[in-house]
């Protein structure tokens, strides 16, 4: 159990520019997700923590030392792969047990045939098996133990790849999209399993996926990460309310934050359309700027002349909720999401009238970053 | 770390260069020989490319002078060339080497025309139609891809000689028209192109021969292309089988078995032209290979596919 | 009532359609399929059973008599010297090119595959071989072998009295004589006579086939190897594997399996099929040294026109390639398919 320690690390592979200066810290025993589009940079990210690829500058401290320099087996950390990575022509108890046999038994040890014969082997073996049974047993695979991967489903493989990593409890828990060859039942029943691992294991997690929905519902804290650029790491409450980066909101939140160009005047009202947003104040004075709001922020209103008019292009009904899909006079489009009695009184053709709620308005400048906005004093 | 990984880089490069002189060699002496005199080849001198010094041709003077006594120095004169001249002159004119070149390409090409003609339709109807023995044809096709043609060659040869066809283009040709490999494999290629596409031909209202020219044929073009490699390479460069099913009638010879010819000929310095037919047989398929490698190698390795 | 009727018409016009494109379909299939059948049974199996029939006769071409043996060709086979020396002589050469070609077929794809993109040139280089006529190669190592004119033999003595046999006599290592190294002696002496040499004919023709049959291997083991998952050598150096050979035994070896399964095969079959090199060069001699069976079905049965027995070689070869076939089909079930 260790904290890990990112400084300032960049990579490029050939002109290609994959990380730019990323610094994290990372607690002893937190749960963080690197989360990001695919090619932002975070498996790469995860790989130099691993010691499978080397970073062009920056340093990792995993506990007090610094691993720059060290291989990626005497790291002391584990990996769980995308394609988990297990050895097919070996069955899941030797595949949990590899790590233990790397290190416990030398090199004649683990000589096929010979190795039998050399002294101490039979005594390193009797404890690998104990520590192998106890993770099976914690993981409930028992029954598999004499089983090659090829018969085991993707689940299954899933806990083996896990077992091999906690068996010989690694000072940090590397994940690489651990879930994303499950279908979209199992992940869900996964995404708890290995949260609650997490609890029992106390142990550092480092987890990668581009699956927001999986940082949300996993992470202590979310590391958002997007064209090699670290851009927010923060509660996952927090990223998803207080993004400091436009990209950040855009990325977070499903259906995606609506997004809509305004101006400030010199008092730093905002203005949409025609419209001023009551009760927000601008930090930045008489420029463009963008307005972002969720969609649960956006109601929609019989026409009237509080909002803003618009057309309703489109509706989705989910069941329990409902998505409006409307366009502006200027053109843009905006979604809203309502409780599904909505469609009583809107559907698809019909003109309303745009509400934003201004307590949940996100003010971003022309480009992306955050401006501070004066709203809480107001309300 | 650095200096470590550049040396274990040196020594594995010094590995592989020592590995491909060594597989050069034969073609090197093979392009070297063929350029030189044969006293420069007796005495290996003249480094690379010989000295080519004008030499006097003896086959030419002897010829030219059936009368055996001492020849004239105007004939000696008109008989000197450069070795490379009389290397690669000799290659044609001391055998019949086009003939050769010819019935090599004639052999090869319809081998694997045939080969294509029986086993497409034979192919398109295993993965594509239902009826009934189809399971046995694949059987005794799985069967039939354990036998290696070469080691029948003695009955083949007995079969070919009891109807009277040992010394023809049919004996060089007929033990290869059925490409059991062939099918096999187009079998496998064909199973993945989607019914879908067949439906909608015979909706189109093409009938099941033409869907095997007009459709499959044009789809299995790449998986044809490697086979054709595969194919070609084989019998270009076989030479058991020639040497068995042509045992007289050099007109029938292919030019693996012109070139046997020049081994064991009385007359000792045959050398020179001897590596120029070599290198005349061997510089095709190499020339083609090195144009298109990735082809031949997936070509070759087609039987890997198994 | 007049609605249901023709419905049923309708079904049944459409019913007897479907039939007839089905018996239609039906007959294509077997039309696509004759060729191929027949071709199979006249060009395959028959040979096999008028070899089988044959190798228990003394027939001859030509020769109206024949006569009935019984096993008698079997036991020249296995009972006459000359012939266990053919056996011997395949068998040597089976297990000698098999193993040395399959181990730098690996070798060299796995050095290929570590040094980037120059590693092509070598992979082309090593495949130049298995393009060419290898009828014609024996022609020229023949040649480059000769015993006086050969341009190896003139390049060992090149080296005699020089720092290159001083070097390759080895002398220089602490518990070596150099004067009596195979250099040393050689220069001294005369260099061999190679394939006109017993004790140097089948390590020649097997050096020959060696160097003929390692490109092959060598490309299917590159296909191999871009089959091998790159996570799991990630996974491996994870795990706490460091060097390269816990590398080939963890990870590269056990996912080639399936590939050296095959390239055995492949290979073991070649090299019973062995027989350019040997008609050209040794004629299977010196003393029957490399006598191998392909050579001796032609020998025998084609020139020397003894059919019934060399039919009884042609059912022995074909036993050894069918064992071969049949291990690997028993082996890729069992062993080393993973999933």
């Amino acid at each position: 159990m260790a904290s890990v320690t990112i400084q300032n690390i960049d990579k490029s592979f050939g002109t290609v520019k994959v990380l730019n200066g990323v610094s994290i810290d990372i607690e002893d025993g937190e749960f963080i997700v690197l989360v990001g589009p695919s090619g932002c940079g975070k498996s790469t990210l995860l790989r130099i923590i691993a010691g499978l690829e080397n970073q062009n500058s920056g340093s990792i401290k995993i506990g007090n030392n610094i691993v720059d320099n060290l291989h990626a087996s005497l790291r002391d950390i584990a990996m769980v792969f995308q394609s988990y990575a297990l050895y097919p022509h070996l069955s899941v108890a030797e595949n949990i047990s590899v790590p233990l046999r790397m290190r416990r038994l030398n090199f004649l040890q683990r000589f096929p045939i010979i190795g039998r014969f050399i002294p101490g082997s039979k005594a390193a073996k009797a404890s690998i098996k104990k520590d192998v049974d106890e993770v099976t047993e914690m993981l409930g695979i028992e029954e598999l133990l004499h089983r090659k991967p090829g018969q085991l489903s993707g689940g299954q493989r899933q806990r083996v790849a896990v077992g091999r990593a906690m068996v010989r409890h690694p000072q940090a828990f590397l994940m690489d999209e651990p879930l994303s060859n499950l279908d979209a039942e199992r992940r869900v029943h996964m995404r708890a399993e290995i949260a609650e691992l997490h609890r029992r294991l106390e142990s550092t997690f480092i987890y990668v996926t581009h699956d927001q929905a999986e940082a949300m519902t996993m992470a202590d804290r979310v590391a958002v990460m997007m064209d090699g650029d670290l851009l927010q790491v923060d509660t996952p409450r927090n990223v998803y309310a207080n993004p400091v980066d436009i990209r950040v909101a855009e990325f977070i939140g499903s259906p995606k934050i609506n997004i809509l160009s305004a101006q400030s005047n010199d008092t730093g009202d905002v203005n949409v359309g025609d419209m001023v947003l009551a009760g927000v104040k601008s930090a930045a004075k008489n420029s463009k700027i963008q307005v972002g709001v969720r969609p649960e922020a956006v109601t929609l209103e019989p026409k009237n002349s509080a909002g803003i008019p618009c057309h309703i292009v489109h509706h989705e009904n989910l069941g329990s909720e409902a998505y409006f899909h409307v366009e502006l006079n200027s053109g843009e489009r905006v979604i809203s999401r309502m409780d599904a009695s909505a469609i009583d009184q809107f559907s698809t053709g019909h003109d309303a009238s745009v509400m934003l709620h201004s307590n949940n308005v996100l003010l971003f400048d022309n480009d992306g970053q955050r401006i501070v906005t004066h709203n809480e004093v107001v309300m | 770390m650095i200096s470590n990984f550049s040396a274990t880089q040196a020594l594995k490069h010094v590995t592989l260069i020592i590995g491909a002189l060594i597989v050069i060699l034969p073609f090197y002496a093979m392009l070297s020989y063929s350029m030189k005199s044969p006293h420069e080849i007796e005495t290996n001198t003249g480094g690379f490319f010989g000295d080519q010094k004008p030499m006097v041709d003896e086959w030419c003077v002897k010829a030219n002078n059936p009368s055996g006594v001492l020849p004239s120095e105007e004939l000696k004169q008109a008989c000197t060339k450069t070795p490379i001249v009389f290397n690669y002159v000799s290659a044609f004119t001391k055998a019949p080497l086009v003939r050769y070149l010819l019935n090599g390409v004639f052999v090869t090409l319809s081998i694997f025309f045939i080969q294509v003609l029986v086993a497409l339709p034979c192919a398109y109807a295993l993965a594509k139609l239902k009826f009934w023995g189809r399971d046995a044809v694949f059987m005794l096709v799985l069967f039939c891809l354990l036998i290696p043609v070469h080691a029948i060659a003695l009955p083949l040869y007995i079969m070919l000689s009891k109807v009277g066809l040992i010394n023809s283009y049919a004996a060089l040709i007929v033990p290869w028209t059925i490409s059991v490999f062939g099918i096999f494999l187009m079998r496998q290629f064909f199973m993945t192109i989607p019914d879908d596409l067949i439906d909608a031909a015979r909706i189109d209202g093409m009938s099941e021969f033409s869907i095997v020219w007009k459709v499959m044929l044009p789809c299995a073009i790449p998986a044809l292309m490697a086979f054709a490699i595969f194919s070609v390479v084989a019998h270009w460069n076989d030479y058991f089988w020639p040497r068995i099913a042509v045992t007289s009638d050099r007109n029938y010879f292919t030019p693996p078995l012109g070139l046997r010819m020049f081994k064991g000929d009385s007359d000792g310095d045959v050398y020179g032209p001897m590596m120029a037919t070599a290198t005349i047989i061997v510089t095709p398929l190499i020339v083609a290979f090195l144009l298109a490698q990735r082809k031949f190698i997936e070509g070759i390795t087609l039987s890997g596919m198994k | 009532m007049i609605e249901k009727v023709t419905k049923t018409v309708d079904t049944l016009n459409q019913a007897a359609g479907l039939k007839r494109a089905e018996n239609r379909a039906k007959w294509v299939s077997y039309l696509f399929c004759f060729p191929a059948v027949s071709l199979m049974f006249i060009i395959l199996l028959v040979p096999i059973f008028v070899a089988g029939v044959l190798s228990f006769t003394d027939y001859s071409l030509g020769n109206p008599d024949l006569n009935w043996l019984g096993s008698k060709n079997y036991e020249v086979i296995f009972g006459r010297s000359s012939y266990q020396k053919m056996i011997w002589a395949t068998v040597t050469y089976v297990v000698v090119v098999v193993p040395i070609s399959i181990g730098l077929g690996l070798g060299a794809a796995m050095l290929i595959n570590s040094v980037g993109r120059i590693g092509e040139l070598y992979k082309t280089i090593y495949f130049l071989p298995v393009m060419a006529a290898l009828l014609a190669m024996a022609l020229v190592w023949d040649l480059a072998l000769h015993p006086t004119v050969g341009i190896v033999n003139q390049t060992l003595r090149l080296g005699c009295g020089t720092w290159i046999e001083g070097l390759f006599s080895f002398g220089w290592l602490p518990w070596v004589d150099g004067a009596q190294s195979w250099y040393s002696t050689s220069c001294a002496d005369e260099f061999p006579l190679w394939i006109g040499d017993r004790d140097y004919a089948m390590p020649t023709i097997c050096f020959i086939g060696i160097w003929q049959a390692f490109g092959f291997n060598m490309v299917l083991y590159l296909a191999g190897l871009t089959g091998v998952p790159r996570e799991l050598y990630h996974a491996a150096a994870i795990d706490g594997v460091t060097n390269t050979w816990d590398q080939f035994r963890l990870v590269t070896w056990p996912m080639l399996g399936p590939t050296t399964i095959f390239v055995v095969t492949i290979t073991s079959i070649n090299s019973f099929k062995v027989f350019d090199t040997v008609e050209a060069l040794t004629w299977g001699g010196p003393a029957k040294s490399t006598y191998v069976m392909m050579y001796a079905i032609f020998e025998k049965a084609v020139k020397e026109n003894l059919v019934g027995f060399g039919s009884a070689i042609t059912i022995v070869f074909l036993f050894f390639v069918l064992l071969i076939t049949f291990t690997q089909r028993f082996l890729v079930e069992k062993r080393v398919h993973y999933s």
